[in-house]
Parts: structure tokens; sequence; C-alpha cells
């Protein structure tokens, strides 16, 4: 009897055990936001400026959110492998930009082509531009995988990367259509303002347009995926040959969801066009954004709605946060190099005493509490995960002081490039040692 | 040696295709001029940087099961190797050497720190990864050397000119060609007559026969690594010799690898010389046509000839419409026909059928 209830009683506070990993999660995008801000006012930014920044950060967020969502539908919900997110992204923008902005003649200055001018100029209102260009994205996507679906999912991986390249060099060439490499400017915003601070409210209006069509379509995502039709869609990722077995016209369901999700990426292309201004064929539609949204859904958990919106936060926060920190590092290491590289080595000493330690106590103990921390430091997904995560920021730690060292004020002008190595450390560790994702996909059980 | 049926049949279409790619180049030269010429040839150099390569990614593709998206970055890698070994007075020919051993550690290290983790889970969790490490490669690279290009200091030439209006430049032309013949070569004997190479094919064919029949598969992984991530580390000098060192030269004609290698069968090495071939002379063969397509009679279209990287997508998508096991691939049992060819078919079937049916009636009225 005795044993019952205790059993019952854990199995309560297993039940209300506090969702850490989601605590954490927010805590870390609290303090990426805490962080700029700070970086901000030491930079001598205005209050107003600093907000605006914080309002640019929420609404990219936002666009990324979105794009993430799309990328769940196709791989988290379908096991669908899309490389070219970015390129989906950018017929978005692209179709955006054209269906609303006026039309922009080209510009010819003393017989030298100076705007070589951009199809369209329809003026049509922000919402028509939205959904058409939710729809040529869609359709595109369908187009894409038609070839691809039926193979593994490498030849769509392939295919997909193959498109967003080509779309880069088309909108860079294709200048009657798109404006070659300057782009299309001029893009209406929703509200005009024409306060002097007018880029802060822009940046509000477009963070309470994003937040709204955010909350309407996680509702929609989570309706849908509840829906049969996203079972089909589940039991597609885990099982495609039984799906078929039970009769699911499983082509049919992958086209459909390949294309959802591509016309979200259109959307957010949409949202980025409106929210920036302007679209040219720049960096915002490298693969690189590709690999962003990737680790944003993996870090999220992929199957889960709420964890891409969380892992986009998080993971545009800390590309974000690398952009403001880029002035301010150089001079804090500068000048705090000789107590950081104290700090450092204390820290590796320590470090090194403790795990010592732990390994010659606990090793043959398994139940002492040496032997307890060791067995959670190296059983328990957690406590690997913070092992890893202790020895990453480490090392880290060494390169700044090293790069520091050897060429000063480096750090600087490479930031942008440590950031994208980082994201390539973390899609690594994430795929090795925790591919269900920090926030997991609630596992359904049958009712 | 006694040629069997099989090794004949192949020749004979090997034999066939040259015989083809010759009268097609043949007669387009005839009636546009030498210019053709110098086109093909120029697609034969970048044929050979792609064979190269597309081999070197075959080969892993084959063995180990993913499309390794990080092969264009350690390409880059092994440019950036020689370029440093170069610059600090060795020849760039011990340069490359040693490029080549360095960048097989290198693949080694790979598969033993990151992707034997991620065997038997399927081809997307070694692409995440294989993407990280191209990241990290690529702007690891951007951070140390910088993004500017680099050129290798080979000493100047001029083109040598065999009739006017026809040459080749002797570093960018021939010793490309010479190298990329060389390792077409070495990768045939390497395939064909050693143990490791025969070992490396079967597991490709069937990883559980070939462990089966007492095949160490765990050395034949490392061994394909070890070659793939060497092909890699010449393939990016040659591109590096033909315009310029530049963080991103891998990763920009990645897709071209990734074309000739599905063209070409994944996992078939010979498939891959074929797509190679195909696939480079097609892009630089297409740009007369695309130039043509700039004039402003025929369609106008701008800056045409930088449309030319689309031209392996295209082949790309078509072959994965029609022939997705590739050209020279061998047809899996139970490959799932694309998507249209399936419908077509079907519709076929179902006419054919209603005949036959209507003939059954006609005979049993009869």
């Amino acid at each position: 009897m005795a044993t019952i209830i205790s059993s019952e009683a854990s199995n309560q506070a297993a039940g209300r055990r506090p969702p850490w990993s989601e605590i954490i999660a927010f805590l870390a995008i609290a303090g990426i936001v805490v962080a700029g801000v700070l970086a901000g006012a030491l930079a001598g930014a205005s209050p107003q400026g600093i907000l605006t920044n914080v309002g640019f950060y929420a609404s990219i967020a936002v666009i990324f959110a979105v794009m993430a969502l799309g990328f769940n539908l196709q791989w988290g919900y379908t096991g669908l492998f899309n490389a070219g997110i970015a390129g989906f992204y950018l017929i978005g923008a692209y179709t955006m930009a054209i269906a609303i902005t006026a039309p922009a003649p080209p510009i010819v200055i003393g017989g030298i082509p100076v705007y070589p001018g951009h199809l369209g100029g329809y003026s049509l209102p922000l919402t028509a531009g939205a959904i058409l260009a939710m729809f040529v994205s869609g359709a595109t996507a369908a187009v894409i995988a038609l070839p691809a679906l039926r193979l593994r999912a490498d030849y769509l991986a392939i295919a997909t990367l193959a498109f967003a390249s080509i779309l880069q060099v088309v909108a860079n060439n294709l200048q009657s259509v798109t404006g070659g490499a300057i782009g299309i400017t001029g893009i209406p915003k929703p509200i005009e303002f024409s306060s002097a601070d007018a880029p802060f409210l822009n940046a509000i209006t477009i963070v309470g347009i994003g937040s709204a069509i955010l909350l309407l379509l996680i509702l929609l995502l989570e309706f849908m995926a509840e829906s049969p039709w996203g079972r089909v869609l589940r039991a597609i990722r885990e099982d495609e040959e039984a799906t078929m077995a039970l009769g699911k016209n499983t082509f049919n369901y992958k086209l459909q969801a390949f294309a959802l999700g591509g016309a979200l990426m259109g959307l957010a292309g949409a949202l980025f066009a409106v929210t920036l201004g302007y679209v040219s064929p720049s960096s915002s539609f490298a693969p690189a954004v590709t690999f962003s949204v990737w680790v944003m859904v993996i870090v999220g958990g992929s199957g889960n709605n709420r964890g891409a919106i969380v892992g986009a936060f998080l993971i545009y926060g800390l590309e974000w946060l690398s952009v403001q920190l880029k002035d301010y590092v150089p001079i804090a290491l500068a000048t705090g190099l000789p107590i950081l590289r104290s700090v450092l080595i204390a820290g590796g000493v320590a470090a090194v005493v403790t795990a010592v330690l732990v390994v010659v106590l606990g090793r043959d103990r398994p139940t002492s509490i040496w032997g307890r921390i060791l067995e959670k430091a190296l059983r328990r997904g957690w406590g690997r995960s913070a092992v890893i995560g202790a020895l990453a920021l480490y090392g880290m730690g060494w390169v700044f002081v090293f790069l520091e060292e050897h060429a000063p004020g480096a750090i600087g002008t490479t930031i942008f490039y440590l950031r994208l190595m980082f994201i390539g450390v973390l899609l690594i560790l994430l795929i090795i040692y925790r591919p269900e994702g920090i926030l997991r996909e609630h596992k359904r059980v049958l009712r | 040696m006694h040629p069997t049926a099989r090794f004949r049949r192949q020749l004979l279409q090997a034999a066939t295709f040259a015989v083809i790619l010759v009268a097609v180049i043949g007669g387009l030269s005839f009636v546009f001029g030498i210019i053709v010429l110098q086109y093909a040839m120029g697609g034969l150099v970048v044929s050979s940087i792609v064979i190269v390569a597309a081999i070197g990614l075959t080969v892993l593709y084959g063995i180990r099961g993913f499309a390794n998206f990080a092969y264009g970055d350690l390409m880059t890698l092994g440019a950036y190797l020689a370029l440093l070994l170069s610059l600090n007075g060795l020849s760039l020919i011990w340069g490359a050497i040693v490029s080549f051993l360095v960048l097989a550690i290198v693949g080694i290290l790979l598969e033993l720190v990151i992707f034997a983790r991620l065997e038997g889970r399927g081809p997307v969790p070694p692409i995440v990864a294989s993407v990280g490490v191209g990241l990290i490669i690529q702007n690891g690279v951007r951070a140390v050397a910088g993004t500017a290009e680099w050129i290798y200091p080979v000493p100047a030439s001029q083109d040598i000119v065999i009739v006017s209006g026809l040459g080749i430049h002797p570093v960018k032309g021939i010793l490309t060609l010479a190298v990329g013949v060389a390792f077409v070569i070495s990768a045939h004997v390497l395939l064909k007559y050693t143990n490791l190479g025969k070992a490396m094919r079967a597991t490709a064919d069937n990883l559980e026969l070939a462990k089966a029949t007492g095949i160490d598969t765990k050395r034949v992984t490392y061994a394909a690594w070890a070659v793939s991530c060497s092909f890699a580390s010449t393939a990016g000098i040659l591109l590096g010799l033909g315009t310029a060192v530049s963080p991103t030269e891998g990763f920009d004609v990645i897709l071209l690898i990734f074309a000739a290698v599905i063209v070409g069968g994944i996992g078939s090495p010979y498939g891959a010389m074929l797509g190679g071939l195909l696939v480079g002379l097609s892009q630089e063969m297409s740009v007369p046509l695309l130039v043509w397509l700039e004039r402003k009679d025929v369609i106008g279209l701008q800056f045409g000839s930088n449309y030319k990287v689309a031209i392996p997508f295209i082949i790309l998508i078509v072959v994965l419409i029609f022939r997705p096991w590739g050209i020279a691939g061998r047809r899996p049992a139970f490959a799932r026909r694309s998507y249209l060819i399936e419908r077509v078919a079907r519709a076929l079937a179902r006419e054919g059928t209603a005949i036959d049916t209507s003939a059954g009636e006609a005979d049993g009225g009869r």
C-alpha cells in the first residue's frame, strides 16, 4: 500500500515538474533583449533609438518565427526536408514588393541607365499583396516538390537548395522584373507616419501586425495538427509505407504540406518586404537564412509549433545581439583581456580539479554523492547538455582571448563569421545529442 | 584479360556516347564556326574539375548513404591549405600533395567525431550535420583569411593558340585537363584492380552483404572518407587555379557537383564521370545560346550568360523526373517512378486495358 501511494505521489510530482527547459529558454530570450538594450545604452543611444532597435529585433524575429512554422509543417510534421527556405522567402518578398509598390519606370541619366525599373507597380492593398505572395510561393513549392517528393529525402534537399541558389541569380540578373542588384524600393508601410519618431512607430506597427498573424497561425496550425489531416502527416513522418497501406494517398498529403509550408515562407517574405521597405538580392536571402531556420526548428523541437517560435526568438536574438555587440565587444575585450584570461584560467583549473575529484571519488562508489553527480553529468540528457555547453562556452572564451592577442580588434570585423560558425557548431551538437530539440514535441498517446 | 559480356557492352556504350558527343560538337562548330570549339574546350576544363569532385562525392554518397553538403567547403579548405603552403615558400605541387594528405585525415576525423554517431538515422541528420561542418569551414576561412580573393603564385603565361580563334591556357587548361584525366585513371585503377576498391564497390552496392562476406566495412568507410576528401582538395585547388581562391568557391559549385552525381546515378563513380562531362559541357556550351537570347530581336534577356548556372539545375530536374536512378545507374527493383510518368503510365494502362477488355468481349461474342 505504502509503495503504491509513494509511486502515485512521485508520478504526480513528475507530472507537476516545472518545465525547466521552457523557463530557461524564456530567460535566455529576456537576457538577450536586456543585453542588447544595455549594449545600446552603453554606446550612448537615445531611449527611443534603443526601443526602435528592440522593435526591429521583435519584428524580424516574428518573420523568422513564421518561416520556422512553415519549415516545422514541412519537416517537423511531415518529414520533408527543405534546403531552400531562403528561395521561398525571396519569392514572397519580391511578389509582395511587385504587387504593392507604385510604378517605378527606369531612370536614365545622360544615356546611362541608373535604375532599370522593375515589373509591376500595381499599388495593390497590403493584404492582397500578402495573399498573392503566399499563393505564388506555395505554388512554386508544389512545382519544385513534384519531381522530388517520390524520391528519398536527400533528393528533395538537393533540388530545393539548387532552386534557392538559382533564384538568387535570377533576382540579381532579371532586371526588368526584379530591379537587378538595386532591387525594389519604396514599399509602402501599413500606416505612414510623418512625425519625427516614425521609425519607432513603424517598428511597433509591424510587431503588432506580425504578432497578430503569428497568433492566428499558431491557432490554425495547432488545430490542423490535431485534425485527421495533421494525424496523417505525422503518420507519414513515422512510417510512410504503413500510411500508404492504410489507403492514404501519401503523395497528395506530402504535396499539400510542402506547398502550405512554402506559402508560410512566402508570407514571411511579404512581412520582410514591408518591414524593411525595400528588397534587394542581398544577404537577406542567402543560404544562411535557411540554415538559421533549421537551427530554430531543431532547437525548438521539430513537430512543436510553440517550440519553433521560441527557437526563432532565441536564435535570431543571438544574431541580433552579435550585431549589437559588434562595436562594444572590441572595446570591452581590449580593456578586460587580463581579467578575462585570469577568470578563464581559474575557471579551467577549478573545473579540472572538480572533474578529477568527481571521477576519482565517484567512479567506484555510484551511491555516494560524487557518484550521483557523475551519473547525472554523464547519463542524463540535460547533464550532458550542460557539460557540453560549459565546454563550448569555455572554448569560445579562449578563442576570444587568442584572437584579441594575435589580431587586436579583429573580433569586431569577424563577429559575423563567428556567429555563423557558432550556428554550425550548434547544428552539429543538436543533431547528435538532442535531435528531438530542447522543447520537445508532446508525445501523443492514444486517447 | 578476358573481357566479359557486360564489360564489352559498357565499352560499346561509352564509345557510342563519345561518338555522339564528338559528332554534336563537330556539327555545331561546323555550323557556327570555331567559337563553339572554344566553348567546348572551356566545358571540358570545367568538366575535368567537376569529375574529380563528383567522383569523391559519389564514393562517399554510395558508401555512407548521405549527401555531403560540406563537400564544396571541403574543396575550399583544400584550396586554402595549398595556398597557405605555397605562399610560405613551398611549390604549389607540394602544397597540393600536402593538402591532399591533410584533407584525407580531416575526412577520417569527421567520420570519427561526427558522422559515425549519426549512422542508421536516415539521410537527413547527416545532411544537417554536414551543413554545420560547411558553415564552420566556410566562415572559419573567412575569419582567418578574410573575404578577399587570392591568386596562386604560379608563373603567368599566355594562351597557346592552336588554330586562330582557338586557344588553351597552359595552366588553367592543359594542366587541369591532365590532372582530371590522371584522377579518372587512378580512380578506375583503385576501384577495379585493388582489394580496397573492390571492397568499396561491394559496400556501396549492399552493406549487409559486404559485411556477410567478411569485408571490414568500418575500414572501407574510413577509406571512402579519405578518398572523398582528398579528391575534394585537388578539385578545390584546380578550381582556384582556374579563377581565384575565395571562401565561397566550393559552395558556389556544389550544385554543379550534385547535378553531376545525380545525373550519373548516386554511388556510381563511372556515372559521376559521365555526369560531370555532361553537366560541365552543357553549362559552358549554353553560353553562346544564352548570349544569343540576349539579343534585342530574340527575347532581350539581360545578362544572359549569368544564367549558365541554371543549366545543371534544369538537367537535374529532368533526370529526377525521368530517370531518378541516374543515366548510368542501375534501376532499383522497386523504383518508384516519378509522379508525371506514373500518371502518364497509368492513363496509358487504363486505355490499354479498355482496349483489351473490348477485344476480349469481341472474342467472347464470337
